[in-house]
């Protein structure tokens, strides 16, 4: 008899602390906020590290073919060329492991490459850290005349 | 009717809720806005790094008539070397740079590759000036948003870049065209 009178008192104490409103504001914010803004950070994330990766390897792209272009001749171009990605890529903050996949690929026109007139055309690309998505940029370069 | 209408609008339950899908709505409005402000920026290098190329390629064509002028001798270029003579300008022949530029932003602007940011549509060139040792191009290009503006219709946006350039004579011993030091 005691029992089922504890009982019953413990279902209305469950009833009515179900039907207290206190803290359900908290309970709506984390059902609704968190289904809806969780996507839209992972999105903002995404978008930032995919912005920032285009822009990196454009730079890299430009300055690489620079180095090359305004070098005296071919190898002294690659080997320039090379050290000014590397320099470049750790100052604009690519990691250690970024900086080991850097590809650099040249088409030219001319052969060697490195020749008066000649066009020149570097592709560039890296694995990004975090996403490991491949980011890849060109640029194309006329050689002076009077090299 | 009147009395429950009035009892629900004063009723607080879910009120929450509308202050979240609000807020949502404003959060997803200002993403659409900085994604078309970000696709901008990246275009916007992208044009510049077209722009500087096509002004490379118009400074580098010489205007041979006005270069092989004057008279050179043997005692010339070591008197030139004694004296430290400033180089003359080398001369650019305006008529083909404009030539040459446009054909480097056709280049460009036909590109399918990684060269140009797919958002860019054609480059064109709207300004060349050219004094005869040194070349100034400008030039625009529409870029495509990739949202449309919240509570607009503005899709695109023009963008404009500026770029010159000149040359400059290298120092160095050539013979027939070869440099040797």
């Amino acid at each position: 008899m005691k029992f089922k009178r504890e009982s019953v008192g413990l279902l209305k104490k469950l009833q009515s602390g179900i039907r207290d409103e206190h803290g359900s504001a908290i309970v709506e914010f984390v059902a609704l906020a968190i289904p809806l803004f969780i996507p839209i950070f992972m999105y903002l994330n995404n978008f930032a590290s995919v912005s920032g990766n285009e822009e990196i390897v454009r730079v890299l792209a430009r300055e690489g073919l620079r180095a090359y272009v305004a070098s005296d001749n071919d190898h002294a171009g690659r080997e320039v060329s090379a050290q000014a990605l590397s320099v470049i890529a750790h100052h604009l903050g690519l990691t250690a492991t970024e900086i080991q996949t850097l590809s650099v690929r040249f088409d030219c026109s001319n052969n060697p490459c490195l020749s008066a007139n000649g066009r020149i055309r570097l592709t560039i690309s890296y694995v990004d850290g975090q996403s490991h998505r491949t980011v890849e940029a060109s640029a194309q370069e006329y050689v002076s005349p009077w090299m | 009717m009147l009395n429950r209408l009035r009892k629900l609008l004063r009723d607080e339950r879910g009120s929450l809720s509308v202050v979240i899908m609000g807020l949502f709505l404003i959060t997803v409005a200002s993403l659409m806005v900085m994604s078309d402000v970000a696709t901008v920026l990246v275009a916007k290098r992208s044009l510049a790094q077209a722009t500087e190329a096509a002004a490379q390629r118009g400074v580098h064509t010489l205007d041979k008539s006005a270069y092989y002028t004057g008279k050179g001798t043997m005692f010339t270029a070591p008197l030139a070397l004694i004296t430290r003579r400033e180089h003359e300008p080398i001369p650019i022949d305006c008529n083909r740079a404009v030539i040459e530029v446009m054909l480097e932003l056709r280049n460009w602007s036909n590109d399918d590759g990684s060269m140009k940011r797919h958002e860019l549509q054609g480059i064109v060139l709207t300004d060349l000036k050219c004094d005869g040792s040194s070349v100034e191009i400008s030039t625009y290009s529409e870029v495509k948003f990739p949202f449309t503006i919240p509570f607009s219709k503005m899709d695109s946006a023009i963008l404009t870049a500026t770029a010159g350039t000149t040359n400059q004579v290298q120092e160095g011993f050539y013979l027939f065209g070869i440099r040797l030091h």
